[in-house]
């Protein structure tokens, strides 16, 4: 993820260069300034004038050259952005499959938006503010020297043990914020908690009792943050106080020294303004460092979700299915809990099997290993006498075809939903629609098979998105169909009708994984296989 | 009021810093020793001030927020513990968590601290505008013209500003929903090997937010930018009004002030817009998370009593939930005394028809009658007192066994202790040193899930529930965990209507008759017939 990031390196050097040309302006800008006050203090009028013109120039070039330090830090901040996203969103869809549902959707979204936003915040924003703020210090610096060294020399002096003092003192604050970031997380968790049982709370009449218990949380927070702040303004009170004795005892020194001469008015002014821009990038610092740092502990959380933990090599390549798919003392266990334990099956090429069995039961854990999300945690899958764990996914799903529960449609035309992006003759198109039993349904949209489905097809039903899966999965001429509680959302006939096509497939594998069973076609199978209890009947 | 003394203060004390300032710099025209020690002194003096008008300011400022913020707190719950159960389900959990939450820690940050700085900046803008004119007018009205063509060079970025903003908002959800979706539907993807023109897609997604990002930052950026280079501007035209003024004789003290003072407008000025749009949208926020909505349920006259005593009937019911058709006309009888198993595949609407039944959904077509009554005439508190409802997580008070059993009821002891019994408590009552008295700690952390759900049943029990909804009850549970809680929700006498996606061997076969939903239609079957199906 570091590496990622960090490749918006060059656009951050051309910001802060960007950002020193124009501070150098700037700071050019405050020596004519110095200029114009003490010429106009002498009196001296034809100086004056040439100054100030001059100064008025430097403010119009500064202009363009404000406008691109913006363009240029901007520039930055995005192209980091992009690389960062552009790299997890990659490695996400590289993980394996299970891998990947391990985990809520919602972490990884999550990830890549609140995550990206505080990367964006402090690890961004703060790098360049600390680069920012040293090139002002250093044009301060410079400014001051050519006014009086002296005064810089005791100017930093002065600031770097005010920001010592600033940090030492703020330390005490962290026991408490600790002691409020857990009430917090007890307010927020008791939220959660009664809103999942609003229904009861409702139901029973609990709603006085709910109110007095969020009332004492919420006081209990309340007054936390008040001890908190309390504490809060003595200690940012002190800090001022340091702050402003640093800054008036250099403004007074400074104007003792112009009353004996050795500065100018003009000079003091100078000094006066240029302190807090010596002062800043320092008092600044402490507080960035810390958003840094605790920015950058997401890259690790980041980096550990996208990681795959099976790296199994693989190095065989199937190129057809030709005799079987052998189940031999295969066991597989979730952690702990055993779900399947030596299973002996075989599914021949041609052959059409039927999986039943109560949910949760294992028949789910099965197909997932058909499909090679999982290799087995004993005994092995051979498919035509090779390992499935040392084939290549690539090259097996070439194989296979899928038709799930849960369709997934996405924003494109009916056509390239069915053909998902592969090339398909028409006549192919045709047979799988009308196999499928969606003939009428693509003879009734607007623009037929070129008819564009938005929203995940929301105005589609359940019925009509199980008919285009099965489409696909017909399309795809594969050798092997997986069926995965396909029929669920069908009608009884339409089912009916689809499961006697596909019995009827000539030499394509069917292995079709249901609880809705249909005593009719029940006998064409060539196996039903019971999944109950760890073991295959 | 006396927060916007507070706020004040601060005002004040810039006055009198640049004051002191002023004197300092003076000092160096006078050129006396003794005039430049009583200056230090003064200087002093404000040097001390500073930090006591500070502690003063803002111990005045933060008991006035801590009361305020308590006070938003209580409005926004109250606003959702007074929805109707109906109107609480319509937006999803995490928007109620977000106002709870996010929008309020908002309004802690960000109401308080623009409103603070508001002030400050009116305050400090209007006082220096004061003090100028009074000392030189003419310079006055120098930097209030400045001052107003800041206000309208700010007005005329405002706009663009807000609709840029908006722009990056909708891009930003739309991006969610896109990469949600592809996450949904990766599975699919990747077994299909289409996954990378997704990728690509994605890819191209993130592009166009982080360009209308851009657009925005820069634009916020480069206006701040301009709007300070145009204080500079000014800056350096009043150096030279001044130093003409100098010339005349005004004393540098005066000059310095003056010029302070012109600094305290403009920059005062330019800060002022962006917190004032702050304001306003922590206002906004304030307004959604606490004011009523309306209440659009219907208003038939509910008067009949619950009476349950030989069956429910179902006829001809259709419902939709926004334009998804999820019931079309299912009829079925739900008899006394018998346990009723609803399956289905996920999303077909059980949870939905168990909504139907306990009366949370009203608006659907056909009826519903419980000997002979209408649903639609019965009082909900009726209704209530007689149901009860298992879900997968248990709602538990930081209170006694006792009364997260008998939920503040004034039930006898001994009837309590027999609910806990026949829920199958005793281990636990026995093991624990108070009994039945002994605390629950916060949400349940002490109890075991099992122990957790018996809890809920007993609930049920000392109700005297005559009909029983459960909902995934033991969805979370080990396998001998759920078989024994299924066990005891099965020995009860009360009707029950369950909802589970487990079966356990010799136990679910218990249930009298399955509910199977199936495209918008519902069979019945006897449980023994149902489940020899699936034992082929």
């Amino acid at each position: 993820m570091k590496k990622a990031i960090n490749r918006g390196i060059p656009f951050l050097i051309l910001a802060l260069v960007v950002f020193a040309v124009a501070t150098g302006i700037d700071g050019y800008i405050s020596i004519k300034m110095m200029k114009i006050i003490d010429f106009a203090l002498n009196g001296n009028l034809e100086l004056f004038k040439k100054e100030a013109i001059e100064g008025l120039i430097l403010v119009a070039v500064l202009i363009p050259v404000n406008i691109l330090t913006s363009v240029t830090r901007g520039l930055y901040i995005n192209k980091s952005l992009v690389k960062s996203k552009f790299y997890y969103i990659e490695k996400l869809f590289r993980k394996n499959i299970n891998e990947f549902q391990e985990e809520n959707n919602a972490k990884y979204l999550s990830a890549l938006t609140n995550d990206m936003n505080n990367i964006e915040q402090n690890y961004l924003v703060g790098i360049y503010e600390v680069g920012a703020n040293f090139i002002r210090f250093v044009v301060s610096f410079i400014v001051l020297i050519t006014v009086n060294p002296f005064i810089l020399f005791l100017g930093i002096g002065i600031s770097v043990l005010s920001a010592v003092l600033t940090m030492i003192i703020g330390k005490p604050l962290q026991k408490h914020e600790k002691q409020r970031s857990d009430l917090f997380e007890g307010y927020t968790s008791y939220i959660k908690e009664f809103l999942g049982a609003f229904q009861i709370i409702k139901a029973n009449n609990l709603n006085d009792k709910v109110e007095e218990d969020f009332t004492k949380k919420s006081r209990d927070i309340q007054y936390k943050g008040y001890v908190i702040d309390k504490i809060y303004t003595y200690i940012s009170a002190l800090q001022q106080l340091i702050i402003f004795i640093s800054l008036f005892s250099i403004f007074i020194i400074s104007v003792y020294m112009a009353i004996k001469g050795s500065l100018t008015a003009g000079g003091v002014i100078l000094i006066i303004n240029n302190m807090q821009r010596l002062f800043a990038p320092l008092m600044s610092l402490t507080e960035i460092f810390p958003k840094i740092i605790s920015s950058k502990a997401l890259f690790g959380k980041m980096d550990e979700t996208l990681k795959n933990h099976d790296n199994h090599e693989e190095t065989l390549e199937l190129d057809d299915f030709s005799n079987s798919i052998e189940f031999k003392n295969v066991s597989f266990s979730y952690d702990d809990n055993e779900v399947l334990k030596n299973i002996n099956i075989t599914f021949k090429k041609g052959g059409k099997y039927l999986i039943v069995g109560p949910s949760g039961g294992g028949k789910s854990t099965l197909l997932k290993l058909l499909r090679k999300y999982f290799n087995p945690s004993k005994g092995e899958i051979l498919v035509d006498g090779k390992d499935l764990k040392d084939v290549k996914k690539e090259s097996y799903f070439k194989n296979i075809s899928n038709v799930e529960q849960q369709v997934f449609l996405f924003e494109d035309t009916v056509r390239n939903n069915i053909t998902l992006y592969k090339d398909y003759s028409d006549e192919e198109i045709n047979l799988a629609i009308e196999r499928a039993g969606l003939k009428d349904f693509v003879n009734g949209l607007p623009n037929g098979l070129d008819t564009m489905i938005y929203d995940n097809g929301k105005n589609i039903s359940g019925g009509e998105k199980s008919r285009i899966a099965i489409a696909r999965g017909l399309l795809a001429n594969a050798k092997i169909i997986f069926l995965d509680e396909a029929f669920a959302s069908l009608d009884a006939k339409v089912a009916q009708e689809i499961e006697k096509t596909l019995l009827g497939l000539d030499d394509v594998t069917v292995v079709n994984v249901s609880h809705v069973i249909f005593k009719e076609n029940r006998d064409k199978y060539d196996r039903v296989y019971v999944v109950k209890n760890k073991a295959v009947v | 009021m006396l927060y916007l003394i507070a706020c004040l203060l601060p005002v004040l004390d810039q006055v009198l810093s640049n004051a002191a300032i002023s004197m300092l710099v003076g000092s160096i025209q006078v050129r006396s020793m003794d005039y430049f020690i009583k200056v230090c002194l003064v200087t002093v003096g404000v040097i001390i001030l500073n930090p006591t008008l500070f502690i003063i300011s803002r111990f005045m400022r933060i008991s006035f927020m801590r009361d305020t913020l308590l006070d938003v707190r209580m409005l926004a719950f109250n606003k959702i513990i007074n929805l109707s159960y109906k109107q609480f389900s319509q937006k999803s959990k995490d928007t109620y968590i977000s106002n709870l939450i996010n929008d309020i820690n908002i309004i802690e940050r960000d109401f308080f601290l623009s409103l603070l700085n508001v002030i400050f900046n009116i305050g400090v803008y209007i006082v220096s505008l004061g003090i100028i004119a009074y000392l030189d007018y003419k310079f006055a009205l120098m930097a209030f013209s400045a001052s107003f063509i800041l206000f309208v060079i700010s007005k005329l970025f405002e706009k663009k500003t807000i609709s840029l903003q908006e722009r990056v908002s909708e891009e930003n959800e739309k991006f969610s929903v896109n990469m949600s979706n592809t996450f949904n539907g990766l599975e699919i993807l990747k077994l299909n090997r289409i996954e990378d023109k997704f990728l690509t897609k994605a890819l191209k997604s993130v592009i166009g937010l982080e360009k209308n990002k851009l657009y925005y930052n820069v634009f916020t950026d480069g206006q701040g930018r301009i709007l300070d280079l145009f204080g500079f501007v000014f800056f350096i035209v009043s150096l030279v009004y001044l130093a003409n003024s100098l010339k005349s004789g005004m004393s540098l003290t005066r000059a310095t002030f003056l010029i302070q003072s012109a600094n305290g407008c403009i920059w005062n000025m330019i800060a002022v817009f962006p917190r004032l749009n702050q304001l306003k949208s922590s206002l906004k926020i304030f307004d959604k998370i606490t004011k009523y909505e309306e209440d659009t349920s219907s208003s038939l006259t509910k008067n009949k009593e619950f009476r349950f005593e030989k069956e429910i009937e179902v006829k001809n019911l259709s419902f939709s939930y926004g334009t998804k058709e999820i019931f079309k006309g299912i009829s079925f009888k739900i008899e006394k005394g018998k346990k009723y198993l609803i399956k289905g595949p996920s999303g077909a609407g059980k949870s939905t028809l168990i909504k139907l039944l306990s009366m949370i959904y009203d608006d659907y077509t056909g009826s519903i009658t419980v000997d002979g009554v209408d649903y639609k005439e019965i009082k909900e508190n009726s209704f209530n007192d007689k149901a009860s409802f298992i879900y997968q997580d248990v709602f538990l008070f930081e209170d006694t066994i006792f009364n997260n059993i008998a939920l503040y009821k004034p039930y006898p002891e001994e009837k309590v202790m027999e609910a806990a019994r026949k829920a199958g408590l005793e281990t636990l009552i026995s093991k624990k040193e108070n009994g039945i008295y002994e605390m629950v700690q916060e949400n349940g952390k002490n109890l075991s899930g099992g122990e957790r759900q018996r809890i809920s049943i007993a609930r049920a029990i000392i109700k005297n529930s005559e009909i029983l909804f459960v909902d995934e009850a033991t969805s979370s549970l080990d396998e001998e965990l759920g078989r024994k809680i299924e066990e005891t929700i099965l020995s009860l006498d009360c009707t029950v209507i369950a909802i589970s996606h487990r079966y356990y061997e010799g136990i679910t076969e218990n249930y009298d008759y399955v509910l199977e939903i199936n495209n918008g239609k519902v069979d019945q079957y006897a449980a023994d017939e149902y489940f020899m199906e699936v034992a082929v």
